[in-house]
């Protein structure tokens, strides 16, 4: 039974004729057409950590390299790493795989945060490269403009009544090629000769990191381990291609989690769900059972049509069309009245609510792994589009219906 | 059946937890209702301020008939299967964990949720598996006793369950 729920039985067409069950999708009402995950423009919208739920700034994230001030993680096995009272002072320690800070080299201190993470002893010299490639930058940028302006000759004949000597000087001196500050590196020409001890002695894997951790840690050389800062977290808002509209954005706190604007396919597209597993046996013509849901606070105008050219099988129910009420909040979703049990003719057969259960007979020519019932939903729904008058239009989609084997 | 039962007076074991065979339980040991300790092949002696939660398993599977001695501050949580040689003191038994017959726990081990160690042998103290593929490391420190909630519940177990009576007059 469970089998009928998975989300991968049924799926819809997206705008970009990608395929994707209808709870990924997203109804886009300015352009009144589905879009899907790949055919959206995703952005961060707040870095947070996952842990302790604080949101940072993206400027201050980059600077904080990415990563919480606050929560660790463990360097052998990733997760949170809590902080217990030890008498006076605190250290941290992993509730997986009991990793605690007595096994670093600083075992314990007064204060909960700001633990020290592994730094790179050569941040000094890989900073002024750094700056010195910023130099260079500046004096290849001011060599592209020369050749743009062309008014270099100018400069010279100048006097300093308007401060523009101090402009010019300033500018010859960033066309002069900066000297080289930064300590240069000798090339090795000796290398460490490797031992053939280094295949023959016995290796205590207990004592060595884990390659995961050795790649969480890239500057723990050898088997040291600090507490990890939490890589922080990135929440998306996704737009639509089209017409740059917000599709999915959730409030501004990282702990909420509200959302703001949100344009799921299923609150305005109707939800086609397998009912009964459908037993197809060769050369008969077996029912298969649906059920339409309208999850849409407006009616739903539905036509079903079959849609043999793609379908592995040919459906005998040519067209189904029918009308379903707005989704009703506050009725009571347990109660089991059901609007009327006895079926209206051979293919609507139940009616509850906002939903209603189809029997489509199709017909299997021979046996196969999969069978596909690929079928057209053409819905009509006011709340499809922002204007109301194109509210009042048919919107189409292809749906594929994953029977199983025969 | 019960009288081979022995329960220490300081000892709080829940009449609806199922006990078969000759079982001690040591002083301020707490066993939850629905835990099931089994002395198949031999008995078991627990020892003090253990903590066994319910729908736990502790058997005696020594084909020697051997008695299957439980040191002092285990805790056994919720679903974990036990079927040790023997047990030493401060080990922790996570959820719905599983020790094979043949293991000897020693000491301060932990073994984490849904972990199992089936292979016979001795766990070295403070050896903790963990993770989906039963990974194993040594720790520096001893896994937290649940002392707090031992304390809780002595209290508040007499007063919404009934109990097994104490059998054995304290020395």
């Amino acid at each position: 039974m469970a089998e009928l729920l998975q989300l991968d039985r049924i799926l819809y067409e997206c705008s970009c004729s990608e395929w994707a069950p209808l709870c990924r999708l997203f109804y886009c009402r300015h352009c009144s057409i589905l879009r899907c995950h790949s055919c959206t423009a995703n952005e961060i919208d707040c870095t947070f950590c996952g842990t302790c739920l604080e949101n940072v700034a993206v400027g201050e994230a980059r600077t904080r390299k990415n990563r919480c001030v606050n929560c660790y993680q463990c360097p052998i096995c990733c997760s949170t790493l809590s902080a217990h009272n030890s008498g006076e002072a605190i250290f941290l320690s992993c509730s997986t795989c009991k990793w605690s800070t007595f096994e670093s080299d600083i075992q314990q201190q007064a204060t909960a945060g700001n633990w020290k993470i592994l730094e790179n002893p050569h941040e000094e010299e890989l900073s002024c490269v750094l700056d010195q490639m910023k130099q260079y930058e500046l004096n290849e940028k001011a060599q592209r403009d020369i050749l743009k302006r062309r008014s270099n000759v100018v400069g010279s004949r100048l006097t300093d009544r308007f401060g523009l000597q101090q402009m010019y000087q300033k500018r010859k001196q960033a066309l002069e090629r900066p000297t080289w500050l930064a300590p240069e590196k000798e090339p090795i020409t000796v290398l460490d000769e490797l031992y053939d001890s280094h295949f023959t002695s016995i290796v205590d894997l207990s004592k060595s990191l884990s390659l995961e951790s050795r790649i969480m840690q890239p500057l723990s050389r050898g088997s040291e381990c600090r507490p990890i800062r939490m890589p922080l977290k990135g929440r998306r808002v996704l737009r639509c291609t089209q017409c740059t509209h917000n599709l999915s954005k959730l409030e501004y706190s990282p702990s909420s989690i509200v959302f703001k604007i949100q344009y799921f396919a299923r609150t305005y597209v109707p939800e086609i769900r397998l009912w009964q597993e459908t037993k197809l046996a060769e050369g008969g013509i077996c029912p298969v059972f649906i059920s339409v849901v309208n999850e849409s606070v407006a009616k739903a105008d539905v036509v079903l049509l079959a849609n043999n050219d793609d379908s592995s099988l040919e459906c005998e129910t040519p067209v189904v069309e029918f009308s379903l009420p707005p989704h009703d909040e506050n009725s009571d979703n347990l109660s089991h009245s059901i609007s009327s049990l006895t079926p209206e003719d051979d293919t609507i057969i139940l009616r509850k609510r906002n939903r209603v259960g189809l029997k489509l007979c199709v017909k299997v020519d021979e046996v196969r792994e999969m069978n596909i019932l690929s079928l057209i939903l053409k819905w009509k729904n006011e709340l499809t589009s922002m204007t109301s008058d194109k509210g009042q239009e048919w919107r189409e989609t292809r749906v594929k219906v994953l029977l199983g084997k025969s | 059946m019960d009288a081979e039962l022995q329960v220490h007076p300081r000892a709080v074991v829940c009449n609806e937890s199922i006990i078969t065979g000759s079982v001690t339980i040591g002083a301020d040991s707490v066993v939850h209702p629905k835990a099931i300790i089994r002395a198949t092949k031999g008995p078991i002696v627990i020892g003090e301020r253990n903590l066994i939660e319910e729908t736990a398993l502790i058997e005696n599977t020594n084909e020697d008939g051997a008695p299957l001695v439980i040191g002092d501050d285990n805790y056994v949580e919720i679903g974990a299967v036990v079927r040790a040689r023997s047990i030493g003191s401060r080990n922790v038994f996570g959820i719905q964990c599983v020790v094979g017959a043949e293991v000897i726990v020693t000491d301060a081990c932990s073994i984490g949720v849904r972990c199992s160690v089936l292979k016979r042998g001795d766990l070295a103290p403070r050896t903790c598996v963990y993770g989906e593929h039963n990974q194993r490391r040594t720790a520096a420190i001893d896994p937290e006793p649940p002392t707090s909630l031992l304390e809780v519940l002595r209290k508040v177990f007499p007063s919404y369950h009934h109990l097994k009576k104490a059998t054995v007059s304290s020395a």
